[in-house]
């Protein structure tokens, strides 16, 4: 699977590097939105500098003097990322279409409803699994000693990881949906879903893909949200792309690889 | 779906839970009501209650011996009585009109009201219930006395009475099988004499009002289940079963109020502390799934015991009970106090967060601050609930260190810090010093009581010297304990304490609305080059157009506090070769200009750099530079990018 996924990535990389730029532009007009307003806001308060540093108080003293704007950044970086969730049902099928051998608009038009109503049945399995991974973090959460050191403290997670495992199925099986309506070139999401989640289920070894990406992914956040404290803006930001250029790679193949594994079944 | 889960979950629980075992009678504690032997205070307000806790009717049925001394200046033809629980008997009563059903989170239950009834109240056989009038609602009873009584005289009544218990969401009352059994008995008021005239104090109950009440003594025999374990305020002098269940005989010295708990399925777990006189037993009464926090409720209760005995008076019980209510009543009966017994919560544990301890630091330290200096929680909670908020950070700084006092998690905030992000979050409407019920709402009278209070006290502390204040409020307690001190009282032994009249900083910052504002204003640099222009006459006429890049700096500031409390600040001025020059602006006027002349030029100014001045809810221009440098918003931003471009990776492609 990771090897025909690599084929198509490497196939097609150019509509794959475009994507890529598209998402990260994004992030990069929200990051410059942020700087240039934090910097207007913060730039001769040396409370600030503190709080960035690391200090929570004077992090948190400082921004409820300006809760407004802090807040309209939130929502600003929401709506963006929500637009992205959205553009993402033209550009998703339109990359799965160019993986197949098929004209990237073509397939992008022809399935972006098919997509949209996709992730709305897609929301049943998650919200069970995540239902599922809280209850047993709150389980877990209510029986251990109480919990004094910060580490430690992820540990009383433990009771997640059987509900994690399960969302991390559910998320395989939402790709292979999404590889099966483009492959098939069908519309009928629900149907896709249920299929991708028989296929999930009956072999089950892809899924050890997505556990090694979701673990990969969480290990280099909380790598980021570690290291990246000493880090300055500039460097930081070089680091955050070549992460996020390796998440979307490591993605691009996945997907890739689901889709021949969907045509060969 | 979570709560549908849990509630399956505990359904299936209680379905599973062994029935209720009869406990074995319970072993007197052995113990003196005091750890010295002589009384403590005046002891006006005594009591001898003989009362049968009624589980299955949710009712305490009782009978009631009131003895109080007459310590006034004139006669005195009628009592007032709290009747406290009448609060929840309808919704015309001033607590339920002003809570709306709803106290600090938790909410009354539809249909479970609470009420007391006291059919007769008699003063040496003569019934005086029927002349009897209520106040501004039914929780006040003022009662005509069949003889007057004289100063120096002693007044007893009779009393029968029964108290219905509501389902618990303001500290008393039951859940399920679980009593709290607070402010059930007819109280008598306080009389007050002030400049030679005498006065009833006996307020209505309102919703952020607590207690106020005379020292005395207690002593209860409680009828209860022989199924269920008991905590009292006071020692266990006699137990024995009449036949029916157990008789549980209590007696408390030099308290001010007296309540129970009872519960069958509680545990209870002891430590002692140490304190001069003698050993506390601490005790924590919890149910078996609240196990795993009982370590951390004995800890913070011994160190708060330890801590506070030595720093004000010694703690004068031999028992300290701390009660952590079952889960479905930690919100509602959790966090309160009484003497020798208080309520804590153990589901309030989140992860890092020390509010657990906190709470249990806080009530404990209640024993003190209101148990002990016996101020009027109506009129002036700040005396008992702020300066207890700020007492109890001595102990959380002492326990977790000073940087995560409050949060030790993924980011850490310590305990005052904390108080001062409260503080700027709301700013108090009402000043601190303000009538419990006059605050326009509850979140103003908690900034301002809590956070407020402890911030002021925080910043004298900051400003005077950590071991004065410390020193100063100790002789406040010594001075005050086993009294009814007042905010004037207050204010006048820390002048005492400190040795200097500290009205200047306390008036109006407790009496005042606002705070300390602290404000550094634009930084002026020029070149200090010679004069410039025309000079002299005729042929002396010169003219002196010097430009010397060489020549020093003259750089200038105005610092201010445009606030309504005046501080004592320092202010810290470092310039752009890396000097660094610290003053101390103390004469406490509105602003103050500094002006340099140095090689360099000013680049920052930091008005109190070590964060002293506790009493300020904007901070964030308390310093400035020139020029502004935007690394730090760079930096933000970058990490906001990443979080944001992570967020899109997991909802689209």
């Amino acid at each position: 699977m990771v090897a025909a996924g690599a084929r198509a990535l490497r196939a097609w990389w150019r509509i794959a590097l475009g994507i890529y730029l598209a998402e990260a532009a994004v992030a990069l007009l929200f990051t410059l939105v942020v700087w240039r307003t934090l910097g207007a806001l913060y730039g001769d308060r040396p409370l600030f500098d503190r709080g960035v540093a690391g200090d929570a108080t004077a992090l948190a003293l400082a921004l409820k003097q300006h809760r407004s704007a802090v807040v309209a950044l939130a929502w600003a970086g929401g709506a963006l990322v929500l637009g992205w969730a959205l553009l993402s049902f033209y550009l998703g099928p339109g990359l799965l279409g160019a993986f197949a051998g098929r004209a990237f608009g073509t397939a992008a038009r022809r399935q972006f409803w098919a997509f949209v109503r996709l992730s709305l049945w897609s929301l049943i399995p998650l919200v069970l699994t995540l239902a599922i991974a809280g209850i047993g973090a709150h389980l877990t959460g209510a029986t251990d000693p109480p919990v004094v050191d910060r580490w430690r403290a992820l540990a009383t997670l433990r009771g997640a990881i059987p509900g994690l495992l399960l969302v991390a199925a559910v998320a395989c099986a939402i790709d292979y949906a999404r590889a099966d309506l483009v492959a098939r070139d069908a519309t009928g999401a629900g149907r896709a879903l249920l299929r991708a989640l028989r296929l999930t289920f009956t072999s089950p070894l892809p899924i050890a893909h997505y556990v090694v990406y979701g673990l990969a992914l969480a290990a280099l956040a909380a790598l980021y949200l570690v290291a990246g404290a000493p880090l300055a803006g500039a460097f930081l930001f070089a680091v955050r792309q070549l992460f996020l250029a390796a998440r979307f790679a490591a993605r691009a193949i996945a997907t890739g690889g689901q889709l021949e594994l969907v045509r060969s079944r | 779906m979570r709560s549908t889960w849990l509630v399956l979950l505990v359904a299936c629980g209680r379905a599973a839970a062994p029935p209720i075992a009869e406990r074995p009678l319970p072993i007197p504690d052995g113990k003196a009501p005091l750890l010295g032997g002589a009384p403590l205070s005046p002891r006006l307000a005594s009591y001898r209650i003989d009362a049968t806790l009624d589980v299955a009717a949710k009712e305490v049925r009782a009978r009631e011996t009131l003895v109080w001394k007459h310590d006034g200046v004139e006669p005195v033809r009628a009592v007032p009585l709290h009747l406290y629980m009448n609060a929840f008997k309808n919704e015309t009563s001033v607590f339920l009109r002003e809570s709306h059903g709803r106290h600090r989170g938790a909410t009354k239950a539809d249909g479970t009201w609470g009420w007391i009834e006291v059919p007769s109240i008699q003063q040496g056989g003569v019934e005086l219930r029927p002349q009897a009038a209520y106040g501004e609602d039914e929780t006040t009873l003022t009662v005509p006395l069949a003889r007057p009584v004289a100063p120096g005289e002693t007044l007893t009544l009779d009393l029968r009475f029964t108290t219905r218990l509501p389902e618990v969401f303001a500290r008393t009352g039951y859940q399920g099988e679980f009593f709290l059994v607070g402010e059930w008995f007819p109280k008598i008021g306080v009389l007050r004499v002030e400049g030679g005239r005498q006065r009833w104090i006996c307020d209505t109950f309102h919703v952020a009002s607590e207690f106020f009440a005379d020292f005395g003594t207690y002593d209860v025999e409680l009828h209860v289940p022989r199924t269920h374990a008991i905590a009292a305020t006071g020692v266990l002098v006699a137990a024995r079963d009449d036949g029916d269940g157990r008789v549980l005989a209590y007696r408390a010295e030099d308290v001010h109020d007296f309540v129970f708990m009872a519960d069958p399925w509680m545990q209870v777990a002891r430590t002692t502390a140490a304190v001069p006189g003698g050993t506390v037993e601490v005790r924590v009464y919890h149910r078996p799934e609240h196990a795993a926090h009982v370590p951390r409720h004995l800890e913070a209760a011994r160190r708060t015991i330890e801590t506070f005995s030595r720093m004000f008076v010694p703690y004068p019980w031999p028992i300290m009970s701390v009660v952590d209510p079952p889960s479905d009543a930690e919100g509602s009966a959790g966090g309160m106090e009484y003497p020798t017994l208080v309520t804590t919560g153990g589901d309030w544990d989140v992860p890092g967060q020390k509010l657990l301890e906190e709470v249990t630091i806080h009530e404990v330290g209640h024993n003190w601050f209101q148990g002990i200096l016996a101020s009027n929680e109506v009129d002036e909670g700040w005396l008992d609930e702020g300066i207890n908020t700020y007492a109890d950070g001595i102990v959380a700084d002492a326990m977790f260190g000073a940087d995560r006092s409050s949060i030790d998690g993924l980011v850490r905030v310590g305990y005052y810090d904390r108080d001062q992000i409260l503080l700027g979050m709301g700013d108090a409407l009402s000043p601190i010093d303000t009538k419990s019920y006059e605050f326009p709402d509850f979140q103003d009278y908690g900034v301002a009581t809590y956070y407020k209070t402890s911030s002021a006290m925080k910043t004298l502390e900051g400003m005077l010297g950590r071991d004065r204040v410390w020193g100063a409020l100790g002789h406040y307690a010594k001075k005050w304990a086993y009294k009814h001190p007042r905010g004037d009282d207050f204010i006048a032994a820390m002048s005492e304490g400190l040795g200097e009249d500290v009205r200047w900083f306390l008036e109006p910052a407790l009496r005042g609305r606002g705070d300390v504002d602290l404000r550094v204003g634009a930084i002026e640099n020029r070149r200090a080059d010679p004069p410039r222009g025309i000079f002299g006459e005729g042929d002396k006429r010169e003219a002196r157009l010097p430009e010397d890049p060489k020549a020093p700096w003259e750089s200038s500031v105005v610092v201010a506090n445009v606030g309504r409390v005046p501080a004592i600040v320092d202010v810290a001025f470092r310039f752009e070769d890396g000097e660094v020059v610290t003053a101390t602006w103390s004469d406490r006027t509105t602003w103050k200009r500094y002006t340099f002349h140095k090689p360099a030029r000013l680049v920052e100014v930091t008005m109190d750099p070590a964060r002293k001045i506790r009493l300020e809810g904007n901070v964030l221009d308390d310093a400035r530079r020139d020029p502004p440098r935007t690394g730090a918003a760079a930096t933000a931003a970058a990490r906001a990018g990443f979080w944001a471009q992570v967020l899109a990776g997991l909802v689209g492609l």
